[in-house]
Parts: structure tokens; C-alpha cells; sequence
């Protein structure tokens, strides 16, 4: 299988050092947000990257987008490395990697209409104008299951949900082969939740779109995602198809995840035991598995060497000492 | 049978605005024994939060307007308080927490000062003895080092630290009803189940009453005896926890339940609730939920439901309830 993204060793660092009074005394500080990951996104497939708040996915979606400039790694698009692309190539790339955001409020300016939001990409990449652009864009709008009757409005006028669609509709105005989503439905209802879910199917598979998709809920990425790739403090712990991740996950970090998830079926009174402690930042992290502080099967060598991602069976991956 | 520990009759709030009134909570009627959990849920806009700000007497006043209804607690009308002797019954007798723990800590005084208060004001205690019960109560919220986190201000905390200091202060007093607004829903999964384990537990050695108000069904779920599902503004089905998720009634707990994203239904689409709510300001005749509603007949559009029980512990407001 041909593979449309190919990431890595993908490496963020940020100095957190603050001014020179605490860099004299507490020295460097550098944060690792994301500390060499790696992971591949077929052609045609969504591939879901889940984890906590802090753990790196929004990072690693505005690497790959090149928003923000990598510390190290390599990410491979069709073949080519965008991270050493001039500036001038990354524009193209623009037409080709789309991004969807979480907050439909803050994603959309207010001062326009939606022919101007959703027609920009249209001219700029299409180079559309006048008839031929109103019908593109009136096009991407049905596609979304918007209408004609919506051109002229501002985003003010819409609910969180239908923006939520004027935002995908925007992305796919260039006709992106891949299209980077992150959380694009966590400050939904669920029942509107769900709309913009089956949309995004739906286009997916129609259009056979590429899609990373970023997530902190396990329900949602266990339904939309092909491969899911699971995250804790900037380091990619478990790479594995969605059907292995939640009938036989291996990392102890997500089968918390998966114990943590509240799900309807947990009516039950049971409540299964969770994750101690708390995510430490990785700053300056030391030579040793992250989550060894809140590990429950943790052994000596966890805190002395840092696990690497691995494959223990066919497809699925793991960064454990402890997982054969 | 004990008579209830708060008993909500018939309670409505309105909200008078520069656009006009608009009912935030309607004809709302439920009931809470000593020691029961209570879990309301329902979409943003639905009435949860006010029918929690109500009971203590906390929505704004204007524009908001308790328009009717009656919130007895322990035998006693809560509405008919005078404001000094609200002032008694919040944090000692029903205590509240919420959702932003950082927007509800003060930012300037340590931990330590600000649950002192509650022992200070409430029980009258001196300062050296409220430190040390504050010290107590820091520590069965499992708060480490209790001693010096006391003296700790709340932007030093992670977010899970301040949601367990906001449980502490709450608890300080021992309340008989602790009303939690989405006490979870801005902590990362795995904290969140700390905090569900840790409400699950002090609930039960305090035998408080709880009501955990959430837009999430699978974290009530694990909390809750009873769960009520509110929508715009209206209670629309309240059952026992096991019969709500297996027998659902309402057509709009039915189509919330099939909402959710789960992994075995990657094949399917899900069964996404066609359009959206309501316009609180004019609302709908009938039922409010009619015109998003597959069941909808004429008697819908024209007549208001009444909450009845149809089934033993599974009470309805639908004209046609059932699967």
C-alpha cells in the first residue's frame, strides 16, 4: 500500500527556559513536545491520533501543515520532504494538505460572508472567479449539506454545528489530498456531533480523502479512524488498525485510556481502577519511559531506558519494556 | 418512606431580556432522597446549569426570575429564605461545585485561606482550628502533602489538583446535597476518572446526596443511581440508571443513546438528530421536541406532555414513548 504521509522521527523542542535570571540558575529548559515520532498515513485511510491534552497531536498537526517549524525529523508527502521545502513550494503544499479546526468560532472570520470564506481557496488555488467561482463554492456547500440560500451570511448567523461545516467545506475547497482535522468535533453536541461525524465519513469516502484526525475522545477516533496512533507526553506509544487498539490493546497507557473512556455500556457499578498521578510536561525528560511515574506494570528498566516504538505483531506497534 | 431531601415542585426560570423572556427551565419537577445520586443530562442550552444555580438561589437576579415551583429541602421551602438564611445553607447544608475550578478558586489567596473560610463562617471555628480541619479535609480528597499545599495559591496546581481542592472546600462542611456541575468536563480522561472514583467514594462514606449535572451520558453512567435527561429546558424522561440505558423511552434519550460514536459502528452512520434546537425565545408549541422528532403526530404539536410514569421507575413526558 502506497503511503500519502510518511512522518519520521518528528521533533518539536520549545525553550521554556524563561529570561536569563532562571537560565543562569536552572539552566536550559527544553520542553519536548514532540520527541521523534513516527507513523505513516496511507492513501485513502484516516489515521486517528488520540491522547491527553499536552501529549503533542496539535503540535505534530501544525508540523506536518509546516505552521510551525520542526526541530528535527523528516515528513514525506507523495515522496517528497515538506520540512525542506523553500518557502515558495510550501504555498502548493497548501493546496494539498488542509486543515480543519476545533473551535468553529474562532476558525472563521466574522467581518465575512460565506462566499468570501468558502471562495478565497476556491480563487486562490482554482484561480475561479466571478460565475464559475459562486458555483464552486455553491457546489462545496451542498457537498456539506449547506445551500445556495447560505452564500450571503456571516458566520454570526450559523450554529456551531453548521459552521463546523462551512470549516470543512473551506478545506475542501482546494482539493486537498490530505486533510489534517483536529478535534474538529469536541466543542459539539452530541447530537450535532454526530452530523458533522457522519458528514465527514461520508466525504471521506466519497472523495477517498487521506485524513489525519486528531481526538481526545476514544469513541470518536474508534469510529472514523482506519490506524490509530496513541500519544502520552510527546511520544508515540502505541501504533496499531482501530479493531486491535480496542479489543486488544497492548500499552498499558491505553488500556487506561480505554478503562478511563466513559462509555454507555459502563452503567455498571464497577469502576476500573485508573491511572494514578498526573501527565508530567517533558521537559528536559530524562533517558526513560514516560509514563514510568504512573505506570501499574513499571519495572526498573523503565526508568532507566527509554522503550522504543516496536513492532510486536504485524501492524501493531508498542513502546514497552514490559509488552513481548 | 423518609420524605425526599430536596424536593423540586413545579419549578420554572425565566430569563428577561433586551430580546425578550425566554424559559430556561420549565415545569421542572424532581426529587432527591438522603444519600442518592442524581445525574441530569442533556445538550448546551438545555437548562442543566440553571436548575443547579437555582436550587441555591445563585442565578442572576434580574434578568433571571424564579417564576414558580417550589425547592423544599428538608421541609422547608428554599425559596421563601430570606438572604442571610441562604447564606447558612450554602456550603454548609448544599454545597456546589464547577466546571472551571481556576474561574471558581480566588486567585490571590492560598488554598489553605480560602477553605479556613468555610469552617470559619460555618462552624465558627478558630483560625488554628480550621487550619487543621482544612488540613484533614485536603487529605481525604487525596491531596498530597496537605501541610504545605495549604499554603499553595491555585495557579500552581494542575487542573485535577484544583477540581480535588474544589471538592474539599465543598465537602468541608459535610453537606447533606452536593450539586456538581460538570466537575469533570475540562480534565483530561484519565483525571477525570480520578475524580469520578474519588466522588464515588466520599458520596458514599459521607452518605451525601449528589446531583452530577453533565452533557456526557457515559460519565454519568458511572456515577449515578438515577439519571434525568433534560431538553430545552423540560425534564423529559427520568429513570433508574439500568432502565434509562436499556429501555429507553423518550424518543430524545433514545436518539442521544444512538448518537454516541462507537467503534462497532464504524460501518454505520450514526443516527444523528436532525436539526437543531430550539429557539428558546419562541419556542415551538406542543412538545419542544416535535419538530425534531421521527414519532411526531398532531397531538405533539398542539399539546404539552406531562412527565408521568409509565413504566415502575421510568417516568416520561412523550405522548408515544417507547422504542
Amino acid at each position: 500500500m502506497m503511503s500519502l504521509l510518511e512522518v519520521k522521527d518528528l521533533a518539536k523542542h520549545f525553550d521554556v527556559s524563561g529570561g536569563w535570571p532562571s537560565r543562569l540558575i536552572v539552566g536550559q529548559q527544553i520542553l519536548k513536545a514532540v520527541d521523534r515520532i513516527s507513523f505513516t498515513v496511507p492513501e485513502g485511510k484516516v489515521f486517528g491520533l488520540v491522547g491527553e491534552s499536552g501529549c503533542g497531536k496539535s503540535t505534530t498537526a501544525r508540523l506536518i501543515t509546516r505552521l510551525i517549524a520542526a526541530s528535527g525529523g523528516e515528513v514525506y508527502f507523495d515522496g517528497r520532504d515538506i520540512l525542506r521545502l523553500p518557502n515558495k513550494a510550501v504555498r502548493e503544499l497548501r493546496k494539498q494538505i488542509q486543515m480543519i479546526f476545533q473551535d468553529p468560532y474562532a476558525s472563521l472570520n466574522p467581518r465575512m460572508r460565506v462566499i468570501d470564506i468558502i471562495g478565497r481557496p476556491v480563487s486562490i488555488f482554482a484561480g475561479a472567479t466571478g460565475r464559475t467561482k459562486v458555483d464552486r463554492v455553491v457546489e462545496l456547500l451542498e457537498l456539506v449539506g449547506l445551500s445556495a440560500e447560505h452564500l450571503h451570511r456571516y458566520p454570526h448567523e450559523f450554529s456551531g454545528g453548521q459552521r463546523q461545516r462551512i470549516g470543512i467545506a473551506r478545506a475542501l475547497a482546494a482539493k486537498p489530498r490530505l486533510i489534517i482535522a483536529d478535534e474538529p468535533v469536541s466543542s459539539l453536541d452530541v447530537s450535532v456531533q454526530a452530523q458533522v461525524l457522519n458528514l465527514l465519513k461520508r466525504l471521506q469516502r466519497e472523495l477517498k480523502l487521506s485524513m489525519v484526525f486528531i481526538s481526545h475522545d476514544l469513541n470518536v477516533v474508534g469510529y472514523l479512524a482506519d490506524v490509530v496512533g496513541v500519544m502520552y507526553a510527546g511520544k508515540m506509544m502505541e501504533i496499531a488498525p482501530v479493531e486491535y487498539i480496542f479489543k486488544a490493546p497492548m500499552h498499558p497507557y491505553t488500556k487506561a485510556l480505554l478503562a478511563a473512556n466513559p462509555t454507555i455500556a459502563s452503567f455498571t457499578s464497577y469502576l476500573p481502577p485508573s491511572l494514578k498521578g498526573e501527565i508530567t510536561m517533558p521537559v528536559n525528560p530524562p533517558d526513560a519511559c514516560r509514563l514510568e511515574p504512573r505506570c501499574p506494570i513499571r519495572v526498573e528498566k523503565c526508568r532507566l531506558m527509554e522503550p522504543l516504538l516496536e513492532a510486536k505483531q504485524s501492524g501493531h506497534w508498542t513502546a514497552c519494556h514490559e509488552v513481548h | 418512606m423518609a420524605p425526599p431531601l430536596l424536593d423540586i415542585k413545579n419549578l420554572s426560570v425565566d430569563f428577561h431580556l433586551r430580546r425578550g423572556v425566554l424559559t430556561a427551565v420549565r415545569d421542572l419537577s424532581l426529587s432527591i432522597s438522603e444519600g442518592e445520586t442524581f445525574g441530569i443530562v442533556g445538550e448546551t442550552g438545555c437548562g442543566k446549569s440553571v436548575t443547579a444555580l437555582s436550587i441555591l438561589r445563585l442565578v442572576p437576579t434580574p434578568p433571571a426570575r424564579i417564576a414558580q415551583g417550589e425547592l423544599i429541602f428538608e421541609g422547608e421551602d428554599l425559596l421563601r429564605k430570606t438572604a442571610r438564611e441562604m447564606e447558612k445553607i450554602r456550603g454548609r447544608k448544599i454545597s456546589m461545585i464547577f466546571q472551571e475550578p481556576m474561574t471558581s478558586l480566588n486567585p490571590s489567596l492560598t488554598v489553605g485561606t480560602q477553605i479556613d473560610e468555610c469552617y470559619q463562617v460555618h462552624m465558627g471555628h478558630s483560625k488554628k482550628v480550621a487550619r487543621d480541619c482544612t488540613e484533614n479535609v485536603l487529605a481525604m480528597v487525596r491531596l498530597p502533602a496537605p501541610k504545605t499545599l495549604a499554603d499553595r495559591y491555585p495557579h500552581e496546581l494542575s487542573g485535577g489538583m484544583r477540581q480535588r481542592v474544589m471538592i474539599a472546600m465543598a465537602l468541608a462542611c459535610e453537606p447533606k446535597l452536593l450539586i456538581a456541575d460538570e466537575p469533570t468536563t475540562a480534565l483530561d480522561v484519565t483525571i477525570q476518572a480520578q475524580i469520578i472514583e474519588l466522588l464515588k467514594e466520599l458520596q458514599e462514606k459521607l452518605k451525601m446526596a449528589l446531583i452530577f449535572i453533565s452533557h456526557n451520558l457515559g460519565v454519568v453512567a458511572r456515577l449515578c443511581d438515577r439519571i434525568g435527561v433534560m431538553y430545552a429546558g423540560s425534564m423529559v424522561e427520568q429513570a433508574e440508571k439500568k432502565i434509562l440505558f436499556t429501555r429507553p423511552q423518550h424518543p430524545y434519550t433514545i436518539a442521544l443513546l444512538n448518537a454516541i460514536p462507537r467503534p462497532e459502528l464504524r460501518d454505520e452512520s450514526l443516527q444523528a438528530i436532525p436539526g437543531t434546537v430550539c429557539n428558546l425565545f419562541d419556542p415551538p408549541p406542543g412538545c419542544k421536541f416535535h419538530p425534531r422528532c421521527t414519532k411526531a403526530q398532531e397531538i405533539c404539536r398542539t399539546e404539552v406532555p406531562q412527565l408521568e410514569e409509565k413504566s415502575p421507575d421510568s417516568w416520561v413526558s412523550c405522548h408515544f414513548p417507547g422504542a
